[in-house]
């Protein structure tokens, strides 16, 4: 009987310790995918016509920057390049309409368009609400990522536009 | 084998001229420093259009601004994000004769005709400035003439500081930035109202598109007694010249294939139904349709349309007689879906509901249906 409470106390004891170990181990886990994705995440080019691209595995999820917007005032019509269109590093892909203005919008990087951003179609203002964010325009599958180095990155871009006022 | 070779060869040798040919064109041009002054000796919109796009297009403006005027026959242009259907009246435009033209730049949808002036500044991103052209055109005429103009925050170009003269547009490329605008000094101003009155514009429609502000216009010749083309053309030109006008800088231009290779290309794109009603923003109609139909039973229908890229896309059709509208339903669908917003495509399909609908008996009650239909239509 003793051996039996014994060993059952034993065998439980065993039990939270695995499970203990085990949490451990997926906390570190989850860790560990959080460091290595947030790497991921933070590219962030810009172009001298002040687009800027997200890289992500891949793909560049392409937008206009706060620059751009102040200067092309509300945009009233967006125009995106349709799913499945190839764009070329610095050709035209759609147009934003402003104050009786219709301005190209050029591709920073070459691809094929994979998704549109339905919601400034549907809400043109959120480009000038918020451009880094909500206000994002296309994702292009990167056909030549090494373009991107030939970009600039946030603080480089910042200076540039400190050059430009 | 031979001829292949022979046929590319040729095909080669003519391309090679073909740029020569441009070459030396753009070298006429860029021979003479300055800015220039070309007035367009044609009075078709889309030949004028065209002309300005391949000056985009293919100029180089870095060194040089151009100012390019030109009037044309009656015409009613619309903003490239506009509805036509809800800008102007499209049917009677069509049966008129009249022009309808989608332009390349923003903006709302103006009526042009021979007693207006277009003008168009070609220019470099880096000089683009909408209120210094407009302030150009106010100085030029108001030195001339004894003229109230002011220019409102809209960029509107205001006389006697209340009605509108002129509606300005604009297209930014990467390098290259067009600002074109009206000037009227004799339209028509009853035909004007005509024309940009929309009979779909009532209620019911839902549309994305930009649309155009409604304004008090007047004409120049009100303040200007006995104001022409040409003496516009001649103030306006010598005023963006800085008086420096020679036969080099101000030219008149017939615009063709010839002289300018690649402008017929532009002129059937614009010409083209699916750039100026295809091109349209995605829009719907909907409307509620309440009538006393046999033995005084009240009949009700709500009719809702989506239209995209210029064809009707979906119907969605809500009655209380259901019964007898399942029957018609399939031909409804089958007539009408797909098919290119226009009056006669619409109303040949309406009629063919209306003719294979009598089949089922209850002529009154279908007839109306279609009715309803053509009311919302607009045909």
């Amino acid at each position: 009987m003793a051996t039996v409470v014994l060993g059952r106390f034993a065998l439980r004891r065993a039990c939270m310790l695995a499970r203990n170990a085990q949490k451990t181990q997926h906390a570190w886990k989850n860790l560990r995918t959080i460091s290595v994705s947030s790497k991921l995440f933070a590219q962030r080019y810009f172009t001298e016509k002040h687009e800027w691209v997200d890289e992500e595995n891949g793909n560049g999820k392409v937008g206009i920057t706060d620059y751009a917007q102040d200067k092309l005032g509300e945009v009233v019509y967006v125009q995106l390049p349709e799913i499945g269109t190839e764009v070329e590093l610095d050709g035209e892909a759609g147009i934003l309409e402003s104050v009786k203005a219709a301005s190209e919008v050029y591709s920073p990087v070459s691809g094929e368009v994979v998704e549109g951003n339905n919601a400034v179609v549907d809400n043109p203002k959120l480009i000038n609400e918020s451009p880094f964010d909500q206000g994002w325009l296309f994702t292009v599958k990167l056909s030549q990522p090494e373009e991107l180095e030939a970009l600039m990155t946030e603080s480089a871009y910042k200076k540039y536009c400190e050059t430009l006022e | 084998m031979m001829v292949t070779m022979v046929t590319r060869y040729m095909k080669i040798k003519l391309q090679f001229c073909q740029q020569i040919q441009t070459w030396n064109r753009l070298k006429w041009y860029s021979t003479k420093s300055g800015d220039l002054v070309f007035v367009s000796l044609s009075n078709d919109i889309f030949m004028n259009l065209a002309f300005e796009d391949w000056l985009y297009e293919n100029e180089n403006v870095k060194a040089k601004s151009i100012l390019l005027m030109w009037k044309n026959k009656p015409t009613v242009v619309i903003g490239r994000h506009q509805n036509p259907y809800l800008e102007c009246d499209v049917w009677k435009i069509a049966k008129n004769n009249l022009s309808l033209a989608r332009r390349k730049s923003g903006g709302g949808a103006v009526y042009h005709d021979e007693g207006n002036i277009n003008c168009s500044f070609i220019k470099d991103r880096s000089l683009y400035n909408r209120f210094s052209n407009l302030d150009l055109v106010v100085k030029a005429l108001s030195s001339h003439w004894n003229v109230d103009l002011s220019i409102n925050t809209r960029e509107d170009i205001l006389l006697d500081g209340f009605y509108k003269v002129s509606g300005t547009a604009s297209k930014l490329g990467r390098n290259t930035t067009y600002h074109h605008f009206t000037l009227i000094f004799d339209v028509d101003k009853d035909k004007l109202f005509e024309y940009l009155d929309s009979p779909m514009s009532t209620v019911g429609v839902h549309s994305r598109a930009t649309q155009s502000l409604k304004s008090r216009v007047k004409n120049l010749s009100d303040s200007i007694p006995g104001v022409t083309y040409d003496s516009l053309v001649d103030v306006i030109g010598q005023q963006f010249l800085q008086g420096k006008k020679n036969i080099d800088n101000f030219q008149f231009i017939n615009p063709s294939e010839a002289q300018f290779p690649g402008l017929q290309k532009i002129y059937d794109e614009l010409c083209d139904w699916e750039w100026i009603y295809g091109r349209t923003p995605n829009f719907s109609l909907t409307r509620h349709f309440a009538k006393n139909l046999e033995y005084y039973i009240e009949h009700q229908i709500t009719i809702n349309v989506n239209i995209e890229k210029g064809r009707i896309e979906k119907i969605d059709i809500d009655t209380n007689f259901n019964e007898t509208y399942l029957k018609m339903r399939p031909l409804i669908q089958e007539h009408l879906i797909g098919t290119r917003f226009w009056l006669n495509d619409l109303q040949m399909s309406l009629d063919m509901i209306l003719q294979e609908s009598r089949h089922f008996g209850e002529i009154e009650l279908h007839s109306w249906v279609v009715n309803c239909l053509s009311k919302v239509l607009c045909v």
